[in-house]
């Protein structure tokens, strides 16, 4: 039965077209992925997946996250442990992104999502709530992340056995609403977290303004606290969650010398003139 | 006012269409970046929709940390809402807090979505969609199963496959696709939400009387109407994956 | 968003020093940009969708009636929903109230009046899409919102269309309702080119020691001491002129010169805003251009 569709005339519009000299793209072919012809946008749109597609009938692949079986009788996903080494196993994708493969597991990657933490990242989080020897901090992720109360410095010393009197004064040291520089310690694991302080380069963040970027802009590196001339500096944690501040002068340990009006600091550092209101 | 006639002899109906045409179908991903995880708004005619979906997270976002104790070990709490604004409709009316049609709407979409999305990813959490309608002109259920679909895959949600729905009534013998208001007032239909291109159904609805030695018909029909905007809808996803890639790059 | 103690003191401090550093560089009468799009709905007599980047989106319509009456004051109605919000939450009817107010006591009824005895009731709803996550536990108000409700209330009344009125204007010997042209595009505007009237624009102006600013972020006004409304029609200052709370904390009286700091802001700004939102109102209406 054929149906009839009136869609609207698209106006269009420009692509880059990505040359790719990816090797990838020619093994794809030659392993059975199942790959959609081009629409005329350059070689990436040939890794385009959408949920319910079928990247390939090989059972030999391991199937990573955003991916799923279908068996006979049940549909599985990849938690579950599979026997079924006889039967076709074809794997179909779940989420609307791009293929990944590393060796032989194959893991789809979406297009747009919420903060995965992993560990050794370097993040900014907020504290939404203190419990018991933690702070619960939200780091725009699925999950909230924990900060155990002996991950963290405390003022008055770097290693610091902590005593009871410091469980019950946690509010007076990180309160809710604190914005924290920190690295995680435990990454993954159903999406909950661990994360700690225990560096004097991080701590809880003074003298700045704080600005929310979607996640999958920052790219991971080694270094994310950079220092700007005019004694401002940036921290852009990898969740997104940024901090543009004044730089920490030299040699005042984990305090910050406070209160100073970001007006003085522009007109001493940088030297604009006062502009006059009217 | 002359009779409407919903099916004229020729085979026409009041605006125009075949029995077998859909209206004009548009849709759009990621229209709202900074107040959702995923959005979307779908376009049927002159249904216009818009769904919003945050998530997945911990607690839902209106009540106060007290959530927790209620997340369920197996899958996500599924939290559909249909917000109907009193403009919505050709005559201007209020709906009341708790429309009880809009409420099973928002339980038949529930159970729907639950078999949809892939549960073991997402145990305790949470997973929080708004519908607003802007503009009804029939199709209601359709318009928001094509917009829920579309917004979870722009949140980067795990669906097992596309639901696309679409409604059927029937005019004497006579399946009809894709209704719109007046149709929906005189003829009975149904609304079949099918599971990307098999002919599987994850959601069906009838709220009239319909016989069933039509049934097959209908739905027959239905189904080769939501292959199609699985296509369209497909397609978007793919044109607004690929732009946001290449910006990347 | 919540803020912590030492990110309120910071921006406070930037506000209250006599730079007025706002955080994202504004000057202290600057507007973030926004973006409004009209006709998209196709139900109503007149609809607008305004909104900026990073924030708050809302939609108005507006629906006419005709109805006969005597009592002037019923001809416009204007609803507020806020999702996530009851409707009878303070924050929807007191930006329901204000935005009544200021449109009845401007308005031009002779822009409703079909016969002697017929009018057009305007039924102006607005929806305001969402809100932050976090507003329970934040301390701003939202009535910054009145200001963004207003321009979205402008620019639908402005680009509202009504039906041709075919039977005659007086009814005194014909008694006889009235009857209109059945072809959508003989329509004619509420508001028409030629005329001078003007709905009335409300701004929400910000107070923070000495200085006044105007479109306020989310981050600003949690730490703001005061706020005002101040209407603004035909190059001046009109009612309502109403102090409003932009934060639940910190609130301080003040000063008489404050307030007209402020009102002399807006007589300033208020013009280009009316310009801008006209040139929106004008711009030729694109079939196949999608409103999102």
């Amino acid at each position: 039965m054929n149906i009839i569709s009136i869609t609207q005339a698209h106006r269009k519009t420009s692509h880059t077209i990505i040359e790719s000299d990816d090797d990838s793209d020619i093994e794809m072919d030659d392993q059975g992925i199942i790959t959609r012809t081009g629409t005329g946008t350059g070689a990436s749109s040939s890794l385009v997946v959408t949920p319910g597609e079928l990247i390939t009938s090989d059972p030999t692949w391991m199937k990573g996250h955003g991916t799923y079986y279908l068996t006979s009788s049940s549909t599985t996903t990849t938690d579950e442990n599979n026997n079924n080494n006889n039967s076709e196993m074809p794997t179909y994708s779940s989420l609307a992104g791009t293929i990944q493969k590393v060796n032989k597991l194959l893991t789809v990657v979406p297009f747009k999502g919420r903060y995965k933490p992993e560990t050794g990242d370097h993040i900014i989080g907020r504290i939404t709530g203190i419990s018991v020897k933690r702070w619960k901090v939200d780091i725009g992720g699925e999950r909230s992340a924990t900060l155990l109360l002996g991950s963290v410095n405390l003022p008055g010393g770097v290693l610091r056995r902590k005593t009871e009197a410091d469980e019950l004064q946690m509010r007076s040291f990180l309160k809710e609403g604190d914005l924290v520089n920190c690295e995680v310690q435990n990454g993954g694991g159903d999406g909950g977290c661990m994360l700690h302080t225990r560096s004097l380069k991080y701590g809880k963040l003074r003298n700045g303004v704080f600005v929310k970027v979607p996640s999958g802009l920052i790219v991971r590196s080694k270094n994310h606290s950079f220092d700007l001339p005019g004694g401002v500096s940036i921290i852009l944690g990898v969740n997104g969650f940024c901090w543009i501040g004044m730089t920490k002068r030299d040699g005042s340990g984990n305090s910050n010398s406070s209160g100073n009006v970001i007006g003085n600091n522009l007109k001493t550092e940088a030297g604009l003139t006062q502009k006059k209101y009217k | 006012m002359s009779r409407l006639e919903l099916y004229s002899p020729e085979g026409i109906r009041i605006d125009g269409r075949r029995f077998n045409e859909l209206r004009q179908f548009t849709s759009q991903l990621n229209t709202h970046p900074n107040v959702s995880d995923g959005s979307s708004y779908v376009q049927q005619g002159n249904s216009k929709v818009i769904c919003l979906v945050q998530g997945p997270m911990e607690s839902l976002s209106n009540t106060n940390a007290g959530g927790a104790s209620k997340l369920d070990h197996n899958g996500p709490i599924l939290s559909i809402n249909i917000n109907y604004p009193p403009f919505a409709n050709n005559v201007r009316k209020k709906r009341m807090r708790n429309d009880r049609r809009l409420q099973e709407l928002c339980v038949v979409l529930k159970r729907c979505f639950l078999k949809t999305i892939v549960s073991k990813n997402y145990a305790r959490t949470v997973i929080e969609v708004n519908i607003t309608v802007l503009s009804m002109d029939g199709g209601l259920l359709a318009c928001c199963c094509n917009a829920i679909t579309l917004a979870l895959i722009d949140a980067g949600i795990a669906l097992y496959d596309y639901v696309s729905a679409i409604s059927i009534g029937l005019y004497n013998q006579i399946p009809l696709l894709d209704m719109n208001t007046l149709e929906e007032n005189d003829l009975s239909f149904i609304t079949i939400g099918v599971v990307g291109d098999s002919d599987k159904l994850n959601l069906v609805l009838c709220e009239d009387k319909l016989p069933l030695d039509n049934l097959e018909a209908l739905i027959s029909l239905g189904i080769e109407g939501c292959h199609r905007i699985k296509q369209l809808m497909d397609e978007q996803v793919r044109l607004v994956g690929t732009d946001l890639l290449s910006k990347k790059q | 968003m919540v803020l912590s103690p030492a990110e309120r003191s910071y921006i406070y401090d930037s506000l209250k020093s006599p730079d007025v550093a706002r955080t994202d560089s504004r000057k202290y009468n600057q507007f973030r940009p926004l973006k409004a799009t009209c006709y998209f709905l196709p139900n109503s007599n007149g609809s607008s969708r305004i909104f900026k980047a990073d924030s708050l989106e809302c939609i108005t319509s507006v629906k006419a009636n005709v109805i006969k009456t005597k009592d002037l004051s019923q001809l416009i109605n204007v609803e507020v929903d806020i999702q996530g919000q009851r409707d009878d939450s303070p924050l929807c009817q007191d930006l329901s109230t204000f935005l009544t107010k200021s449109l009845i006591d401007s308005f031009d009824v002779k822009t409703l009046q079909l016969t002697d005895k017929f009018y057009y009731q305007l039924f102006i709803d607005i929806v305001i899409l969402s809100i932050p996550a976090d507003f329970q536990n934040s301390s701003y108000t939202l009535y910054s919102l009145i200001s963004l409700t207003s321009m979205g209330t402008y620019l639908a009344l402005k680009t509202t269309r009504l039906p041709l009125l075919t039977s005659s204007t007086n009814d005194k010997e014909i008694e006889e309702e009235p009857s209109f042209s059945d072809d959508w595009e003989s329509s004619t505007y509420l508001i028409s080119k030629e005329s001078n009237f003007k709905p009335t624009l409300l701004f929400i102006v910000g107070v923070v020691g000495n200085n006044v600013i105007i479109d306020p972020s989310m981050e600003e006004e949690e730490v703001l001491e005061h706020g005002f409304c101040i209407g603004f029609n035909n190059n001046k200052i009109v009612p309502p002129v109403q102090s409003v709370m932009l934060s639940t904390v910190d609130g301080k009286a003040f000063s008489q010169s404050t307030l007209f700091k402020a009102m002399d802001m807006v007589k300033e700004i208020g013009a280009p805003v009316v310009e801008a939102l006209d040139a929106i109102a004008d711009q030729e209406f694109d079939e196949f251009d999608s409103a999102f």
